[in-house]
């Protein structure tokens, strides 16, 4: 499937100016990355691989062979991932489209916050406070800043659930710092 | 006929009070999360898996497939009063469904879409129950070759094949077999890519995939470009039952739609838009209003409808006959008969025929109660849509750090559940779907045992699946599938 799909649809072959490569370059610099990110990780796990023991016995076949088709798979995919994103880009993805519509990098920040502190305090704080916090900051990260609504909101939610999954399916949460 | 001694006694056990409960409670989620942005069935069954270690084996899975398929009635409600599709299968009801609601007629297309997913639903696994047994029949003369190159057809088909997103559907789907390889290799006991941390030696969760991916990936997506969506959620202004008229216009749509979806489920070449596309545009030629189309036409809501859950039912049959999630929620299931220790196949049937049997019972039971559920009921469930996002997903968020922790008790698992939240984000801005990485995960430690089982009996040889027939057949296959749409697109080109 190398050859057959790179022309996109739409653009004519044959007419090489309209994809001039230093601007098209610029343009899909984050798909650059992210194929080089595929090519990457195929190698990484590539590496891993020949680290592994050899296979014993007759068969010649053990731990090594499915990893070697994974990661040689990968490194494939990824230069054929390159080469589109170098000419012309990933085929059906919008661009323009998506830089006309930017990611709001501080919504993340604030869901990432949520989630990493919820990872640190799950078990010395317990699952009810530190699901309150993740819900209270998350609530955040769309916007919201109704802080108190929010903590009683998450509160309700987070005991509720508490106490269906321990104490119904003995799921064994962390109490932390509260008594029950 | 024996099938209907089967299923007689599969009904006498599905229709005890207990899995009665279970299949009501499955199909009520189903929906609830179907209707419900951000969260899905394949989630919502991730986030159950721990009930596995509490409730018996037909409760659960009567419960669990419940979930899946009435999450595709649930689907189309938010489609058709909120124009924003849930899954790529639904995109076409979220055009013209929500067309028709901008014209008034929400409670015509809501109830053309539940009516036709009744009908759909019911006619399949009618089709499920006379298929899987034929299905069953020739599996059972598998060896371990045969099923290896079943199973490469199965990647092929999930993942390629059609659509400018192939090489991407691919490389999610390499991404999952890596994925899969983590932890401790079964045969050898040899440690693989654990880095000697306790936690990867055990290997991924399945649990922390899928959430990772599906929930948090989404509301990181949905949060980053918060400012940019405006939902409405339109008003129902029409009576919820249809005209006559509407009746004449919706019978046939929903029969082709099944007859399309159906067989798409079982082998989804190319994606489960696929069949709702196909429904979509077969349904334009033959009607005798094409003016109508984009504009609201009640035969583009009934045909692909149907499609989409007629297309659910034939996976679930390649699930349950030959062992193989050809969708991502369908990989979950898998997962979960797998926390009973059983491995959906040919070999369930024969050791455990009861088992099955009431599954496929409690799915004609599930039909008729998500017909109740939504069409009188639709209200109730409008309701869900009104919650404000920021609670919703605050809420989703919680669960999803319930579930993975819970699984496991480990602080470690929320850490890599934000590690693959971020995974599926940059996967969703650069338009790589992520169902291929959920399916690779769970089908490739499998595919990759039934390899090295056929290079065992073959003392090494690669020509051991070219030699047995079946298997040479099943490749060949393969190969016509990637080759062929190549060619005929060269040739188009010349």
């Amino acid at each position: 499937m190398a050859e057959g799909d790179v022309a996109q649809p739409g653009t004519q072959p044959g007419t090489p100016a309209d994809v001039p490569g230093a601007a098209s370059a610029k343009r899909h610099v984050g798909q650059i990355l992210v194929a080089a990110g595929v090519v990457v990780f195929g190698a990484a796990l590539a590496y891993g691989t020949a680290l592994l023991p050899e296979a014993t016995g007759y068969a010649k076949v053990g731990p090594r062979l499915m990893p070697t088709i994974v990661s040689g798979g990968l490194i494939a995919l990824g230069l054929v991932l390159l080469k589109e994103a170098l000419f012309g880009g990933f085929r059906g993805v919008d661009e323009v489209e998506a830089a006309a519509n930017p990611t709001d990098w501080r919504a993340i920040a604030w869901i990432s916050a949520a989630i990493i502190a919820n990872g640190i305090l799950m078990v010395p704080v317990g699952f009810v406070l530190s699901g309150t916090l993740l819900f209270v900051l998350a609530a955040r990260g769309f916007g919201n800043t109704a802080w108190v609504k929010n903590a009683m909101i998450g509160l309700v939610i987070a005991v509720i659930t508490y106490a269906f999954f321990n104490y119904g399916l003995g799921l064994g949460l962390p109490r932390g710092i509260l008594p029950v | 006929m024996e099938v209907l001694t089967f299923l007689a006694n599969g009904f006498s056990l599905a229709l005890s009070l207990q899995n009665l409960l279970w299949c009501l409670v499955g199909v009520t989620l189903g929906t609830a999360v179907g209707v419900l942005p951000g969260i899905g069935p394949a989630v919502t069954v991730a986030l159950l898996l721990p009930v596995t270690t509490k409730i018996d084996p037909s409760g659960a899975l009567i419960m669990f497939a419940g979930i899946y398929y009435g999450a595709m009635y649930g689907g189309s409600t938010t489609s058709i009063l909120l124009n924003t599709p849930g899954e790529s299968a639904t995109i076409i009801t979220a055009m013209e469904g929500n067309q028709m609601a901008k014209r008034g007629r929400a409670g015509a297309a809501l109830s053309t879409s539940a009516i036709g997913s009744f009908v759909a639903g019911t006619l399949t696994v009618v089709a499920l129950t006379f298929v899987s047994p034929i299905v069953v029949d020739v599996a059972l003369r598998f060896g371990p070759p045969e099923f290896f190159a079943l199973m490469v057809l199965a990647f092929i088909t999930v993942s390629a094949v059609l659509g400018e997103s192939a090489l991407r559907r691919l490389t999610a789907l390499f991404i999952g077999l890596a994925i899969g390889l983590v932890g401790i290799d079964n045969q050898s006991g040899t440690a693989r890519f654990a880095f000697e941390i306790p936690q990867l030696l055990d290997g991924i969760e399945v649990v922390t995939v899928a959430v990772g991916l599906f929930a948090v990936g989404e509301t990181l997506w949905v949060a980053s470009k918060e400012r940019a969506i405006v939902d409405a959620v339109m008003k129902m202004t029409d009576s919820i039952w249809m005209k006559a008229e509407d009746w004449k216009r919706s019978w046939k749509p929903w029969l082709r739609g099944t007859a399309i979806g159906f067989p798409f489920g079982a082998i989804p070449a190319g994606g489960a838009e696929i069949p709702t596309f196909l429904s979509y545009a077969i349904e334009k030629k033959l009607t005798k209003y094409p003016e109508e189309f984009g504009k609201g036409a009640i035969e583009g809501v009934a045909g692909p409808e149907a499609a989409n859950n007629a297309s659910s039912t034939g996976t679930m049959t390649t699930l349950l006959a030959l062992g193989l999630p050809t969708s991502a929620t369908a990989a979950i299931l898998l997962a979960a008969f797998q926390q009973y220790g059983l491995q959906p196949g040919p070999l369930l049937f024969v050791n455990s025929a009861d088992l099955v049997w009431t599954l496929i019972a409690s799915m004609y039971i599930g039909n008729v109660m998500l017909l109740v559920l939504n069409l009188p009921l639709v209200g109730l469930w409008v309701k869900l849509l009104e919650i404000p996002k920021h609670l919703l997903y605050a809420g989703i968020l919680i669960f999803a750090t319930l579930g993975v922790y819970g699984m496991r008790q480990s602080a470690f698992d929320i850490f890599l559940l934000y590690a693959i939240g971020l995974l599926g984000f940059m996967m969703r801005r650069y338009d790589f779907p992520t169902g291929p990485v959920l399916i690779g995960m769970i089908l490739g430690p499998l595919a990759e045992a039934q390899l090295r089982r056929s290079l065992s009996i073959s003392q090494g040889d690669w020509m051991i699946f070219l030699q047995k027939p079946l298997s040479a057949t099943l490749l060949a296959i393969t190969v016509l599938v990637v080759v062929g749409p190549w060619l005929m697109k060269k040739r188009k080109k010349n």
